[in-house]
């Protein structure tokens, strides 16, 4: 809960992240890299891009796009094995939009029976920016997530006149240190429970009436089949488990995978259960929606539209739920 | 650099350096022992993949021989492979690979010297350039024998022997 | 589209039996994006400049739109470009295709390979490409080209969409996919992603169309354009001057030919 309230100026906001870096936190934000934006570790609060959207999300940060499980290594009669612990302990992740931390909430749910993954997800600090304006595409609010805030996070910042409003919980506290003078008790309008939202849910959820509907064949013509819709989406989870190496020393480890590839539910035998981007469209589609109101009961998309920016031909997934609807 | 012996792959057709390099040995010539040699049917089956695999595996340098042109065995074979290494070295060229350590050569069956020449000045050259250290920076790192204290103290599990 | 292919698009339906047109359009987002015309109610007029559009011809590799058989398309000098090497690749064999070109206020409609040869060599330009980024990075030495790509590459997450949208690649299994052996390292760390580098640009070596439909959907902003120009600036170089003749440069040799540094 985000019970506190502290005001800064611009200066005071970049000296505090400079100080954060300079006492040895690792600070994670987002920054271009070769013109894309994306969430990397900065050295000084200049690199900071904070008025764009990124193109990859920000579950990079406990999913990577490659992680080592464990390598292992064999000498004469024994095996080595040596885990990967990479703790995010120490990292502070800066620049969040309120969908990211739906992301975040959402990869919680998922990987609840995952204890590794499932540390790295309580261990960062989180520091979100509420965002003013919507980017191209983003459709947040159809869902009913607050593009102004979130309570999922440590530390809200809200640009106000003459600086920022910054609300913190505890943890926020830890990292901000304010002086108790300048602390006061946040002033924020608690999101008032929406209604229409769960009549939305309810209604989307009507997609698996439609499970055989023609239309599915129309709203995948455009899909080529390429995985960036999935390898940008901060709710996408999938990933396969490849061992590289040889005889001797090699290791395990954990790669992006994408449902729009073919490759994706491709059996040994060399049939495939979805053989073509008509239902492999509809299972992201689906699984978005539908699935994973029964397994996490919430939908899984936070419409932060960063999938209908990377896509080759820009297809809507929202929108094109409610095609199917229609 | 002056111990440094680098470890050199040959991807050679079996018709004519294959049988060069044989004669090279038949008629007791010397050459470094650093290559290890690999045969392939022709120079035309050498898929540029395979040279990737190669420098994978931890190659310091690779040489690629085989029949003269007019020479081949399956007749065109090293006329294809001689314009895909051109491509081949242009896409090297344009991402910094460093094609100085791809000796490409044609060495016919007669040409025993030729084969210990190539290989002499391939060590040498390689010798020059020292082991290939940028490209092994970007291969994943793997557990490595004698493990340092640090990492075994720390990580190190032994497990039940599998065998 | 403009007026005139409009009508043409509707004579087509209706007369000839075409029943999927690959059409261009801009989204709200102003992206351009494929519009597919199944029916006359499904045309809209969008203007989209020349030099804007995109080349879809990528769409024909799917099963789902080549069970059309007979299918318009609205493409620019690229996209004949395209129709040309894939016809001459033998991909093209059950399908019968309308390209439709807009022009300023008219088209050009292109159906046999025929009228995309007289199209293309009427505009003939140089078959030396001039591109600055390729210019700057052949004046580099090795070793800032090499951290260049490492750099450049870093953010590649081998999602390939590069591959997807492109119009020549379509092995309907590709390389990538081999695990016996194992090509290409599955993880995107850097050296998974040379190696991928290196070989979609060797596949796609004097077959690319220089559409930069790759580069346009990349999502990382990946100049592969740097390395198809490149090659394929080498290939017009080395083996011929004239672009038209080579069609797959790797597929041909001269018998006189000399390469200097092969020793
Ligand atoms: S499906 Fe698309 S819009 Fe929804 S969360 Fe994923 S990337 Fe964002
Ligand atoms: S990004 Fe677009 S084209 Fe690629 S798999 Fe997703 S929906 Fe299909
Ligand atoms: S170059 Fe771009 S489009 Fe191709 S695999 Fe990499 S990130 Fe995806
Ligand atoms: S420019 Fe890119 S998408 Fe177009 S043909 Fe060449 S490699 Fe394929
Ligand atoms: S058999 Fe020697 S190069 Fe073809």
């Amino acid at each position: 809960m985000l019970n506190k309230q502290i005001h800064y100026s611009n200066q005071q906001l970049q000296s505090w992240v400079d100080g954060l870096i300079y006492k040895g936190k690792t600070v994670i934000g987002p920054v271009k890299k070769n013109g894309v934006t994306c969430f990397s570790e900065i050295k000084n609060f200049n690199e900071l891009i904070l008025n764009e959207r990124t193109v990859y999300s920000a579950k990079e940060v406990v999913l990577p796009k490659y992680d080592i499980l464990f390598k292992f290594a064999k000498e004469k009669d024994k095996v080595f094995i040596s885990k990967n612990e990479n703790s995010l302990n120490n990292v502070i992740v800066i620049g969040l939009r309120p969908c990211d931390n739906e992301g975040f909430d959402y990869l919680r749910l998922f990987f609840k029976s995952d204890p590794d993954i499932l540390q790295k997800l309580n261990t960062f600090i989180s520091v979100t920016i509420a965002c003013e304006k919507k980017f191209d595409g983003c459709f947040c609010e159809e869902l009913g997530i607050d593009k102004n805030y979130s309570n999922k996070t440590d530390v809200l910042i809200k640009t106000s006149e003459n600086g920022y409003d910054i609300y913190f919980n505890d943890r926020g506290n830890e990292i901000l240190s304010p002086q108790a003078s300048d602390v006061k008790p946040a002033e924020i309008k608690k999101p008032v429970p929406n209604v229409s939202i769960d009549n939305k849910v309810a209604y989307l959820k009507k997609l698996s009436e439609q499970y055989n509907s023609e239309k599915w064949k129309i709203v995948s013509m455009g899909c080529l089949g390429c995985g960036s819709c999935a390898f940008v989406c901060p709710t996408c989870t999938c990933f396969d488990v490849q061992d590289e190496g040889n005889t001797q020393n090699g290791q395990r480890l954990i790669c992006w995978d994408a449902c729009g590839m073919g490759l994706f539910t491709k059996h040994a035998s060399g049939h495939n259960p979805r053989p073509s981007q008509v239902e492999r469209r509809r299972h992201r589609i689906m699984h978005k929606f539908v699935y994973t109101q029964d397994t996490e009961g919430k939908i899984s998309c936070v419409g932060c539209g960063r999938c209908i920016a990377a896509c080759p031909a820009h297809l809507n997934i929202y929108n094109q739920a409610l095609q199917i609807l229609q | 650099m002056e111990d440094f012996e680098p470890k050199l792959a040959a991807f050679v057709c079996n018709w004519c350096t294959y049988a060069g390099a044989d004669l090279t040995g038949t008629s007791r010539m010397k050459y470094p022992s650093n290559v290890r040699i690999l045969r392939f049917p022709c120079t035309g089956r050498i898929d540029f993949m395979l040279v990737m695999k190669a420098f994978d595996s931890g190659v310091d340098g690779l040489i690629v021989s085989g029949c003269h042109p007019n020479d081949c065995h399956y007749t065109s074979g090293n006329f294809h492979a001689q314009r895909r290494w051109v491509v081949f070295k242009e896409v090297l060229d344009i991402m910094g690979f460093d094609t100085r350590r791809i000796f490409f050569t044609w060495v016919s069956a007669a040409e025993g010297a030729k084969w210990a020449k190539v290989v002499t000045d391939a060590v040498e050259e390689l010798k020059k350039l020292g082991p290939y250290s940028e490209f092994k920076k970007i291969l994943l790192k793997k557990l490595q024998f004698p493990l340092d204290n640090k990492t075994a103290d720390r990580e190190i599990k032994t497990e039940p022997v599998i065998s | 589209m403009n007026q005139k292919i409009n009508q043409h698009i509707a004579y087509l339906m209706k007369e000839k039996g075409v029943n999927l047109i690959i059409s261009q359009a801009k989204d709200s987002n102003g992206f351009v994006i494929p519009h597919f015309i199944l029916s006359e109610n499904d045309i809209i007029s969008s203007v989209i400049a020349i030099n804007e559009m995109r080349n879809f011809f990528a769409y024909l590799n799917k099963q789902e739109i080549k069970s059309f058989k007979s299918i318009g398309i609205v493409c620019n000098y690229f996209g004949v470009k395209t129709f040309f090497q894939l016809k001459f690749e033998n991909q093209l064999k059950d399908l019968e295709l309308f390209l439709l070109i807009p022009t300023d206020d008219d088209f050009i409609e292109i159906t046999s390979e025929k009228q995309a040869e007289d199209y293309l060599s009427g505009l003939k330009q140089s078959t030396i490409l001039v591109d600055e980024e390729l210019e700057n990075v052949k004046k580099m030495s090795m070793e800032e080209r090499w951290n260049y790509w490492m750099k450049t590459l870093e953010l590649c997450t081998k999602c390939y969409a590069c591959r997807a949208a492109c119009p020549m690649c379509y092995c309907s299994s590709c390389t990538t996919e081999c695990n016996i052996p194992q090509w290409i390292p599955v993880p995107a760390s850097l050296h998974g992603i040379f190696e991928w580098h290196v070989m979609r640009a060797m596949h796609l070596a004097g077959r690319c169309t220089e559409c930069d439909e790759c580069v346009k959907v990349c999502p990382a902003n990946i100049p592969l354009n740097i390395l198809n120009k490149g090659l394929h600036n080498k290939i017009s170089e080395a083996f011929s001057s004239d672009d038209s003749s080579i069609k797959y440069a790797l597929n041909f040799f001269q018998p006189d030919e000399k390469v200097d540094f092969i020793k």
